[in-house]
């Protein structure tokens, strides 16, 4: 039956299958790429991928099919920018983001708890940031975490783990400046 | 005192759910007694709390969604099909005609068994719809007192309006919508970032049933009838939630 179907019949199940996600991909695309007009071409990008590969959709969870799109066309894109700044590839024991530059006292202080999660986020490699971002904001599970970002799930739980700590890290140094 | 790494890892699937009854018990009896796995647990709820206030969510530009369409290859439109309904139909004329609001018919080709599917496309299709078009509420209010009485004259039952705010699912307002060709309430609730839509037409007989809860298309739809009151509940957020809201309005 599938083999009948209509062009724009596809077309209009297409777009019902995935615009209902389309806060959560621009979510994800924002945190993974931070710069506004980069993380809409990644998210229109992979709605372009998302369309090409649909045929192959056989229906199930429709958001985490996107998010995985949406989070593999942002990791190209990060790749790209790596390479391009020769930065050092992604080690999970090792990899550390340095904390954010020392701000003048009266800024740290004005600044909203809100304000203070999001540099620390910020400041996490995005394979950390990716995780904390699907877990805390989408409320996915491990396993559609899992599928997501291509990695087993004792992997999310180990990297939900080492994020967590390092916000704190990062949230107590931060805090610890205003005293 | 250092705790196992297996701890260590677990305390957090243990904080988000992942464990089962067994095991999390056993979590919970070592949290007593292990202050380094305790303070792991606190800063993870801490930083839950932190994130819940939604002050990180990154919403979408409001034209994203209209200049994505626009970007996706275009087909010629066929000339009309066969619609599940008169409402789908009316529908595909007002964007055929180019309306700002794009609303599409809905072609399942999968049909869960034992359920009447038709209805059940029906509620996943006016969730998906109301969410996309400026049409989530015709009534705008987290006023009982203002919302029920709107379907006067619209509806020929009264439908059950209740706010569950102190439950974590706040009244938004309320609608008209259609499931199956007739005529239901659709009241709009909130949890979250997630919108709920919950349906009440008029039951076909007076026995009330219990709550069935099935999966389309990525959406859980709750079902069950009550004081002579049909409902579907339905939303994109997980399954635990429709779940708790049909809890909540049915301890209310």
């Amino acid at each position: 039956m599938r083999s009948m179907e209509q062009p724009q019949d596809q077309q209009d199940r297409f777009e019902q299958t995935v615009l209902p996600h389309l806060d959560a991909a621009y979510n994800l695309a924002k945190w993974l790429i931070r710069r506004s007009e980069d993380a809409e071409d990644a998210v229109q990008e992979a709605c372009l991928r998302a369309c090409r590969f649909f045929r192959g959709y056989r229906g199930g969870d429709s958001k985490s099919w996107l998010l995985r799109i949406v989070r593999n066309a942002c990791m190209d894109r990060l790749r790209q920018n790596r390479s391009r700044d020769a930065e050092v590839p992604f080690d999970e024991e090792l990899h550390d983001a340095p904390l954010p530059a020392h701000e003048p006292r009266e800024t740290l202080i004005e600044k909203e708890s809100d304000q203070l999660l999001r540099d620390a986020l910020e400041a996490l490699a995005p394979e950390f940031r990716e995780v904390m971002v699907l877990r805390e904001m989408e409320n996915l599970s491990y396993k559609e975490i899992a599928d997501i970002a291509g990695v087993p799930i004792g992997t999310v739980m180990s990297r939900l783990a080492r994020g967590r700590e390092r916000l704190r890290t990062l949230l107590q140094a931060r805090m610890g400046k205003e005293l | 005192m250092n705790c196992t790494e297996e701890n260590r890892l677990l305390v957090h699937a243990y904080v988000d759910g992942e464990l089962d009854a067994g095991r999390s018990v056993e979590m919970e009896t070592h949290l007593e007694n292990c202050p380094d796995c305790a303070a792991a647990r606190d800063n993870a709820l801490s930083l839950r709390s932190r994130f819940e206030a939604g002050g990180t969510y990154e919403p979408a530009p409001g034209d994203l969604a209209m200049r994505i369409r626009a970007s996706l290859p275009r087909r010629a439109m066929p000339a009309r099909t066969i619609s599940r309904s008169r409402f789908s139909r009316a529908y595909r004329y007002a964007s055929a005609l180019g309306g700002a609001a794009v609303l599409v018919a809905i072609f399942f080709l999968v049909r869960p068994s034992g359920y009447d599917s038709g209805i059940l496309n029906d509620v996943v299709s006016n969730h998906i719809r109301s969410l996309m078009a400026d049409h989530l509420t015709d009534v705008a209010s987290s006023d009982q007192h203002t919302v029920k009485p709107w379907f006067i004259g619209k509806l020929d039952f009264a439908p059950r309006v209740v706010d569950l705010a102190t439950q974590g699912f706040p009244l938004i307002g309320g609608r008209l919508d259609y499931l199956g060709g007739n005529p239901v309430a659709a009241l709009v609730y909130q949890y979250r970032k997630h919108v709920i839509n919950l349906f009440i037409g008029k039951a076909k007989s007076a026995a009330s049933t219990a709550p069935s809860i099935t999966t389309s298309h990525g959406y859980a739809v709750a079902h069950w009838t009550n004081g002579g009151l049909e409902y579907w509940a339905t939303t994109d957020a997980e399954r635990s939630v429709i779940v708790a809201f049909q809890k909540a309005l049915q301890g209310s």
